[in-house]
């Protein structure tokens, strides 16, 4: 007999729908199946098999059909946010992709690729794994006692470079003292563990990331990635135990720079922004006033809040995997999400996270919108 | 081919591809509500349609109720289903229209205050769409994050704000409807939407359970945001004194925005889900809205009246977080794996009574209940027992549901009544309207829809999926043998200890 992990909170569950209206995924497609109360009404008929399956000749196993359901969503967690009977939805989409791949399901090919390539070279972009910090083309900035280590992550690392080289600059505005670790840094295994692929987290990335940040013996680890962040804050203690560091978003490092008076910005950012909380560093890591004190910091900077902002701020639609697997789909929601900004009258989306990033001027181009996102580093860059 | 599968194709030829849809995953996850039906019921009704429609507009509707009509396929209007009496349920399977998908905001009329809309807006989302240009709806179900327009609507509409702002009945201007036959019409016109002149159509409509057509666009009244809004919280020793207390706000001549009470089993639920709860006989909360002076008068008035009868007041965090959880009332059913939620309008006077009797009833059938509710009008209270079930042993959850019906009974004995018909509790309406009044609505149904393809076999009449109807006599003698089989169970427990135990289910 199949045994379907958290049974118990598939029966805990109303069916009122507040989560269905909170969904991207239901918001793209429309389809029941695609909700998160219409996902937990159809494994919960398969909880409730019995002999009326016979005699009704159903069929109580979940198919292909369910496992691409589970596979279209964003990990976003808004559901979570609402859930009438606060059931850990987030938590549980990642189970349940997981317990299907343990039946033998395949996982989509997108995401088999993924994991092929952080088994190979410790990275989702198939890139050589002696080049991770050949972003940093100055190695005399690293201390070699530092206050701080920076986890600059698979995508500073081989895509956007610059982001990593922005806050090496912000560092050293501020006169910190920090490290990296080069190619000894593996992939964090977000990706996998948003994708239901967690033993390669749980036997090798987890523990040889957090067995490389404690060897260096520092205090205080930033990152500057809130898919990063919330896998080494959320994921890797329940794998590897407590840690013995402190974890910074990047943001939260800044905060304190600046309250702490080391960090000053000398020159003006005239522009009307908003601020798109990344879903990993927002509802699912619980940073939501960092960021914003940090860009509130800024000379001549206007901060204008869109109406979904926070615990219920919308998904920019790349999240989980869905942008490697539905990338039409993901980018329709981005969209939208710009279109939040237009209405408030921002002239610029500021994130803290690069898929947020890409996957929002994807977004903004398809609409034909003038609004960019950046990165609050790209903006810090500019007034220190 | 059978002849349901020709009609599926040419369904399937009239609405845009990837908008229907005969997958059985999308058929199985439409095919209920909000209560927890045992898989057994399948036997007697075919609720998985055999496609599911997402149309956008009414025309398109009107398209697809015209195509059902030539393969004498039955049609279900769907919303948020997140009732419990069956009505967004198909009882003989056919052409299920997600009406969710006409979600969209056409505008606001802010000369009138009136905004339209696709009924398968969200409540909350509409509100919300309000605030960002300085208006509000006052009136909406306590479900607002999940209920549609529409669907509501299609209930009678009696929620929160209704005492102040009367029920969505006193609010809809207007309604689009797609006629059983396929044909569009508008309920009333612009001037005579507040005051019709000739019948009342849009009366007719709203509460027909989606029985006599299916709702394409909506006209509410809306108002201005208020200058102030301010819930209170008061706590009294016992239920009697809440009871007291309802009774004397509505004999006075100011009138709050709302009026809601739970009683001390609700906390208890809540505690033993380890949220921390007050232990209190029942809280009566009270919310103000309007220009400041006024709200400052009422809320002196309502002070002294509510101290004067025992009550105290508690803090405004309390009262904050009271109203936040408004939409939140039955966050206790992760105590058990099941729900069931009663719901009947009792008058004022009549409410400690009929609680207190419905307390015997539970305790004769070895359950828990917490009762919540709140004033719908001066007169009137909607009363909400909600017990526990276990969905996973189908008898005892089969039998639990006859609770629902045994406590309409004891409103009924009252001159009170239930809200919802719907499929499972169409045989109620008995209960509500004397023989010659239902005969009349069966008439009108009848005559608008002469071959119950919309909604049929629900509200006005019970009907399994062969098309057998169901007499209240012969489910007033199924009830009863779910209660007695009820009673041979052993007293409801739970997976999660409820500290000081439930001593028979008392308040
Ligand atoms: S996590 Fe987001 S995308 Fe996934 S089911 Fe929940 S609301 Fe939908
Ligand atoms: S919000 Fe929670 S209880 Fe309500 S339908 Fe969704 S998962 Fe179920």
């Amino acid at each position: 007999m199949i045994r379907i992990p958290e049974e118990r909170e598939l029966y805990a569950c109303l069916q009122c729908g507040y989560c269905r209206a909170v969904c991207p995924i239901y918001a793209e497609t429309g389809w029941e199946s695609n909700n998160p109360r219409g996902k937990l009404f159809a494994l919960k008929q398969l909880a409730n098999r019995g002999p009326m399956d016979v005699v009704l000749r159903r069929d109580p196993k979940p198919g292909d059909d369910y496992k691409v359901r589970l596979y279209q969503c964003t990990s976003c967690g808004a559901c979570d946010e609402v859930c009438h009977v606060n059931i850990k939805l987030a938590h549980l989409w990642e189970e349940l992709k997981e317990w299907m791949l343990s039946m033998g399901y395949e996982p989509l090919e997108a995401h088999r690729k993924i994991r092929e390539r952080v088994e190979k070279v410790r990275n989702p972009y198939d890139e050589p794994i002696d080049k991770r910090d050949a972003w940093l083309t100055d190695k005399s900035v690293l201390s070699p006692d530092p206050e701080v280590l920076f986890f600059a992550g698979c995508t500073a690392s081989y895509r956007v470079g610059f982001l990593g080289q922005a806050v090496v600059k912000i560092l050293k505005a501020a006169d910190v003292k920090f490290n990296i670790l080069g190619s000894d840094e593996w992939c964090c295994g977000s990706p996998l563990l948003r994708t239901g692929q967690t033993d390669v987290v749980r036997n090798e990335l987890a523990p040889h990331n957090s067995r490389e940040i404690e060897t260096r013996g520092v205090n205080a680890i930033i990152t500057a990635c809130a898919g990063c962040y919330n896998t080494i804050k959320n994921d890797y203690p329940k794998i590897v135990g407590k840690p013995t560091y402190n974890l910074y978003h990047l943001t939260e490092y800044l905060e304190k720079l600046i309250k702490e008076k080391r960090l000053v910005f000398t020159k003006e950012f005239k522009k009307k922004v908003t601020y798109h909380d990344p879903c990993h560093l927002g509802r699912h890591a619980r940073v939501f006033e960092a960021p914003r004190n940090v860009i509130k910091a800024i000379p001549g900077i206007e901060l204008v809040e869109m109406d979904y902002n926070k615990e219920m701020a919308h998904c920019c639609g790349a999240g989980g995997g869905y942008k490697s697997a539905f990338n039409y789909s993901a980018e329709s929601i981005a969209a939208k999400r710009v279109k939040e900004a237009e209405e408030v009258g921002a002239e610029l989306i500021i994130t803290s996270c690069p898929f947020c990033q890409v996957n929002l001027n994807a977004g903004a181009k398809n609409i034909g919108s003038k609004v960019k996102t950046i990165d609050i580093v790209q903006v810090l860059e500019q007034v220190i | 081919m059978v002849q349901s599968e020709i009609a599926k194709r040419s369904l399937m030829s009239a609405v845009t591809p990837e908008r229907i849809s005969d997958e059985k995953i999308e058929r199985l996850v439409t095919s209920h509500d909000l209560a927890p039906m045992p898989k057994v019921a399948a036997l007697a009704l075919k609720m998985m349609p055999d496609v599911v429609i997402h149309p956008k507009e009414a025309e398109e509707v009107s398209e697809v109720v015209r195509i059902a009509n030539g393969w004498n396929m039955p049609v279900t209007p769907r919303g948020g289903a997140s009732w419990g009496f069956g009505g967004a349920v198909p009882n003989k399977g056919g052409a299920l229209l997600d009406m969710t998908s006409m979600d969209r905001i056409i505008g606001l009329d802010v000369e009138r205050g009136i905004v339209r809309v696709q009924p398968g807006v969200v409540w909350l989302r509409l509100d919300e769409w309000l605030n960002r240009r300085g208006y509000f709806v006052p009136y909406y179900p306590s479900s607002a994050p999940g209920a549609t327009i529409g669907g509501w609507i299609s209930t009678g509409g009696v929620g929160v704000g209704g005492y102040k702002y009367g029920a969505a009945r006193d609010n809809v201007r207007n309604l689009q409807i797609v006629l059983p036959s396929g044909q569009i019409i508008n309920t009333a016109h612009n001037l005579d939407s507040k005051h019709p002149s000739q019948f009342d159509l849009t009366s007719l409509f709203v509460g027909s359970e989606g029985s006599l057509g299916i709702v394409t666009s909506i006209d509410l009244q809306v108002y201005p945001k208020p200058d102030v809004f301010f819930p209170t919280t008061y706590s009294f020793p016992n239920m009697d004194h809440v009871y007291a207390a309802m009774s004397k706000i509505s004999e006075s001549r100011l009138r709050p925005y709302h009026v809601a009470f739970v009683d001390g089993n609700y906390f208890r639920f809540l505690r033993a889900m380890g949220r921390e709860a007050p232990e209190v006989g029942g809280i009566l909360n009270i919310i103000f809205e309007g220009p400041k002076e006024k709200v400052e008068e009422e809320l002196k008035f309502f002070d002294q009246l509510m101290t004067s009868i025992g009550g105290k007041r508690e803090s405004d965090e309390i009262a904050q977080h009271e109203w936040k959880e408004r939409s939140y009332e039955l966050r206790s059913k992760k105590l058990g794996t099941g729900a069931v939620i009663g719901e009947a309008l009792v008058s004022v006077d009549k409410a400690g009574i009929v609680a207190n009797e419905t307390i015997k009833l539970v305790r004769k059938m070895k359950m828990n209940v917490s009762v919540m509710g709140y004033l719908i009008d001066r007169n009137t209270v909607a009363f909400l027992p909600f017990y526990l079930t276990d969905e996973r042993r189908w008898i005892k959850a089969i039998s639990s549901l006859s609770f629902v019906k045994k406590f309409l009974d004891v409103a009924n004995k009252h001159g009170g009544r239930g809200v919802g018909l719907g499929l499972f509790m169409a045989n109620n309406i008995y209960k509500m309207r004397d023989r010659n009044t239902v005969e009349l609505l069966r008439y009108i149904k009848e005559s608008i829809d002469p071959e119950g393809r919309i909604n049929g076999g629900k509200t006005v009449m019970f009907q399994t999926r062969y098309g057998i109807r169901v007499g209240p006599r012969l489910f007033r003698f199924g009830m009863n043998a779910l209660a007695f089989i009820k009673r041979l169970y052993p007293r409801d427990k739970y997976d999660r200890p409820v500290p000081g135990g439930f001593p028979g289910g008392e308040h």
